[in-house]
């Protein structure tokens, strides 16, 4: 009898494409979080949420690790671990703008209506790619660190085009849909104050890398991640060794050139069967191209080179694991790791000094402070000075604050190391003294987490009153509208000599700063405008007796 | 609708013609004896109570609201503080007034403010937008200037036009709930000033005679009812005040009025200002835009036993 051959299935000319599916799932799911987290206009997104997806990027966790002592300061530790067990996962997965740059180049080849790489393998650029690291390390040796930081910190630029660029545009959208729904009679549609765009000054340098980025990564992948990215090169330094490693399987791999296509690092150089692991951004497109299992992520070891020879499956000699360059990179990470923790030692110590000096200068009312006030930094950045050193200008308060005070500096600070840092701006808004969350979302500890008690007793700078601008004085009308809207009663009206109407008396004991009477304050030019003060200070809390009863009879009329 | 005017002219005019004599301070509580008062007190334990008792006086909400009619109730909810702080209405009073406009037949009941905090945290924190809301009100954001439209005062003295929020002019009944409290800036926060929440630019009431803008806008928008949650008034630090201390506790009053300027004179008195204390009250009352003289006033006043 004939019995029928069951067919087997041929090998699927897809590769293994799990891999690549969990990679790409996991990005999606933390891009869209990160995302929403800045362009999170009606405060949906849960502070928490935002403040995780920032704290566990490299660069700001890396900050609190030296500053600070917190649980998100571990997170730099276990993308160094990720990166030595598997390679530069963090760049696939967690870094919102190396996510950003796939997604870039992915929509270029779109329209483009090519493949999405299709690119040769090239060297690395190493003298740049070492250069730029060693320019950061180095200037936070010389106290710079808060500038090159924050401009190379791949996820503070992310925060940066998200919040300046993409959410004026989610805003507009917006808008948009609220006056459609709106004429439609319908209620939910809420239109948003206004689009809240950066100054321009402040909105350029975003747009400049964000177009750098978009050309970089549509013809060239990941090339700003391995020639730029300082976090990319020092995680490269470690993932060159990792335990894990995808590597080319010689025995296997027919030259065909998938992977190499396939790319976005241009690190698979083929003639020389080797993947340069440490540009490798373990995105796992490589493996799910090959249709020959011919590229594989296993095991290494702490072996330099996985042995060539077909017949050495999965044998590592004892022998071969000192005498390789790896010895190269683990010097590099070692001398580069010390470095850096000098440099931080160093920044926070300088932070700490300026602290302390700051408490004796103190500005008492001074009139010329209403035309020139200092800048005003948020609430737990404890002084401008600490603010200077360690915020990397990810925008993540200025997204994340309900009341829309803060915003990015321009030359507020007196310096290029202040671009886009924080400042609170009270002609538009002011500092809600219920409200934590830019010190609850900040990740990177330069703004230090306050209780909602110590906020509120928290000294960001002083209202200075000039009473020949006020209303009262100037119209003879009442006003008071400061007044209302001071949540400490630092500023009351009273009787003073000079006029026969109450005019606004601030006591600098109990004033914190907040700018609600300056935003309130109805003249131009304002007649009552904060000033901040280098180092914040702990604010008196008015204590008054409970009012006694006005109403002795039953109904008083 | 013109039913509902014509009783209330009805009844303003019975007030302003009635002959009574002086009711001096100490007079003993007594309900009037007969017709509708011009101005209702009710002093108690419990702020619902004390509004359903109110109402009664007029025969319920029904005197006001139609089947079919919108209804705008504008409280103070203008800052982000919580309920006990008596900075904002109290929300069981917004709640109750929803349930009952409503219940009388109102098509939609809206409720807004045009905050001094961020508006989102104050709908919030103020308790008013999740007890109105889920009482069947519409709750509408006054936060963007889209929603108020221009309108003239031609009998202006300060303000010759101002933008008042949509909800209030699109409405057949337009109902006042605000808090009483202190004022720093207007010495007293009561009816008049609460309309301060309704229109887009505070600024220029501001820059431009504080109390006279306060009345000139009386002249083309008043309320149909005022009610006034009088029940722990802010004595100090208002209008935002700062803690319980500040509130006086032994007020426990609800008051309710058709007429803008009595119901604002009797709060003045509960706060310990003369009848004629407070500069936007007076001119309100030498305009004609309502009684000033409590004692032209039939008023009716309650004490419920809780």
């Amino acid at each position: 009898m004939i019995r029928k051959i069951p067919v087997l299935p041929r090998p699927s000319a897809q590769g293994s494409p799990a891999l690549r599916r969990v990679r790409v799932a996991a990005a999606v799911l933390v891009f869209a979080v990160a995302l929403a987290a800045f362009i999170d206009f009606r405060d949906i997104v849960p502070n928490s949420l935002k403040h995780l997806v920032a704290s566990v990027q490299f660069v700001p966790s890396a900050f609190t690790f030296a500053t600070a002592f917190r649980v998100s300061a571990f997170a730099c530790l276990a993308v160094l671990a990720l990166t030595f067990a598997c390679g530069r996962v963090y760049c696939s997965v967690i870094c919102p703008l190396g996510i950003l740059q796939d997604a870039m180049a992915r929509i270029s080849a779109n329209i483009r209506r090519v493949p999405s790489y299709k690119l040769p393998y090239r060297k690395p650029r190493n003298a740049l790619r070492y250069a730029i690291l060693a320019i950061t390390i180095a200037s936070l040796a010389i106290g710079w660190g808060g500038l090159a930081i924050a401009w190379l910190d791949p996820y503070s630029n992310f925060g940066r085009i998200a919040s300046t660029l993409l959410r004026p545009v989610a805003v507009a959208v917006n808008n948009v849909a609220a006056s459609i729904a709106t004429a439609l009679e319908y209620p939910a549609a809420v239109p948003h104050g206004d689009a809240g765009l950066a100054a321009a000054g402040a909105l350029l340098p975003p747009l400049v890398i964000f177009i750098a980025l978009a050309i970089m990564a549509s013809a060239r992948g990941r090339l700003w991640c391995n020639s730029v990215c300082p976090v990319g090169t020092l995680l490269g330094l470690v993932s060159r060794r990792s335990l894990w490693r995808i590597s080319v399987d010689n025995a296997v791999c027919v030259k065909c050139g998938d992977c190499l296509r396939a790319c976005k690092a241009q690190c698979i150089d083929l003639r020389a069967g080797e993947i340069d692991f440490s540009r490798c951004v373990a995105c796992c497109d490589c493996l799910s191209v090959c249709g020959e299992g011919g590229v594989k992520y296993r095991w290494h070891g702490l072996a330099g080179k996985r042995p060539a020879t077909p017949s050495s499956k999965d044998k590592i000699s004892a022998g071969s694991r000192s005498q390789t360059p790896a010895n190269t990179g683990r010097r590099i990470f070692i001398a580069t790791a010390a470095t850096g923790a000098l440099a931080w030692a160093a920044v926070s110590r300088d932070a700490a000094g300026a602290d302390e000096r700051g408490c004796a200068d103190r500005q008492e009312h001074d009139f010329s402070k209403l035309d020139d006030p200092e800048v005003v930094a948020p609430p737990g950045g404890r002084s401008t000075a600490r603010i200077l050193a360690q915020c990397t200008a990810c925008q993540l308060c200025v997204s994340a604050c309900p009341s829309r005070v803060i915003e990015p500096a321009v030359l507020h600070y007196g310096s290029l190391m202040g671009f886009m840092k924080p400042r609170l701006d009270f002609d538009q808004s002011f500092c809600n003294i219920n409200c934590t969350v830019c010190t609850d979302v900040c990740p990177d500890g330069a703004l230090t987490p306050l209780t909602l008690e110590a906020k509120q007793t928290t000294r960001i700078g002083l209202a200075h009153v000039a009473h020949p601008r006020c209303i009262i004085v100037k119209d003879g009308t009442a006003c008071g509208a400061c007044a209302e809207h001071c949540p400490t009663a630092a500023l009351q009206m009273k009787k003073i000599t000079s006029h026969p109407d109450p005019l606004p008396v601030v006591d600098p004991r109990y004033c914190i700063g907040c700018g609600a009477c300056q935003y309130a304050c109805p003249t131009h030019p304002k007649a009552i405008v904060v000033s901040g003060i280098a180092t914040h200070e702990k604010a008196e809390v008015l204590v008054q007796e409970q009012v006694k009863p006005t109403t002795i009879e039953d109904f008083a009329f | 609708m013109n039913a509902r005017r014509g009783f209330i002219k009805t009844t303003l005019a019975a007030g302003a013609t009635a002959a009574f004599p002086s009711l001096k301070l100490s007079a003993a509580p007594a309900a009037v004896a007969n017709g509708v008062p011009d101005l209702i007190t009710v002093r108690g334990e419990n702020r619902v109570a004390m509004l359903d008792r109110a109402l009664e006086s007029y025969g319920g909400i029904g005197a006001f609201v139609k089947k079919g009619q919108k209804v705008v109730i504008k409280p103070n909810m203008g800052w982000d503080v919580p309920p006990e702080h008596c900075a904002n209405t109290h929300p069981d009073i917004v709640a109750r007034l929803t349930k009952l406009c409503l219940a009388a037949g109102a098509s939609e009941v809206a409720v807004f403010d045009h905050t001094c905090d961020a508006w989102e945290p104050a709908y919030r924190n103020s308790g008013i937008a999740a007890a109105a809301g889920d009482a069947g009100a519409r709750v509408l954001p006054g936060h963007d200037q889209s929603y108020y439209r221009e309108v003239a005062i031609p009998d202006g003295v300060a303000l010759k036009k101002v933008k008042i929020h949509s909800a209030i002019l699109d409405s057949d009944v337009f109902i006042n709930a605000p808090v009483l409290k202190h004022h720093g800036g207007a010495t007293m926060t009561a009816c008049m000033k609460n309309l301060m929440g309704m229109i887009w630019d505070r600024g220029a009431y501001h820059r431009n005679n504080l109390h006279q803008c306060i009345v000139d806008i009386l002249t083309v928008k008043k309320p149909d009812l005022n009610i006034l949650d009088a029940f722990s008034p802010m004595t100090r630090n208002g209008p935002r005040g700062r803690s319980d201390a500040d509130l006086d506790q032994n007020v426990r009053q609800l008051l309710i009025s058709t007429d803008i300027v009595a119901i604002d004179v009797a709060a003045s008195r509960l706060l310990g200002h003369a009848a004629d204390g407070i500069t936007h009250v007076r001119i309100a009352a030498a305009t004609g835009i309502g009684q000033g003289d409590l004692g032209k006033l039939r008023i009716e006043r309650v004490k419920l036993t809780a």
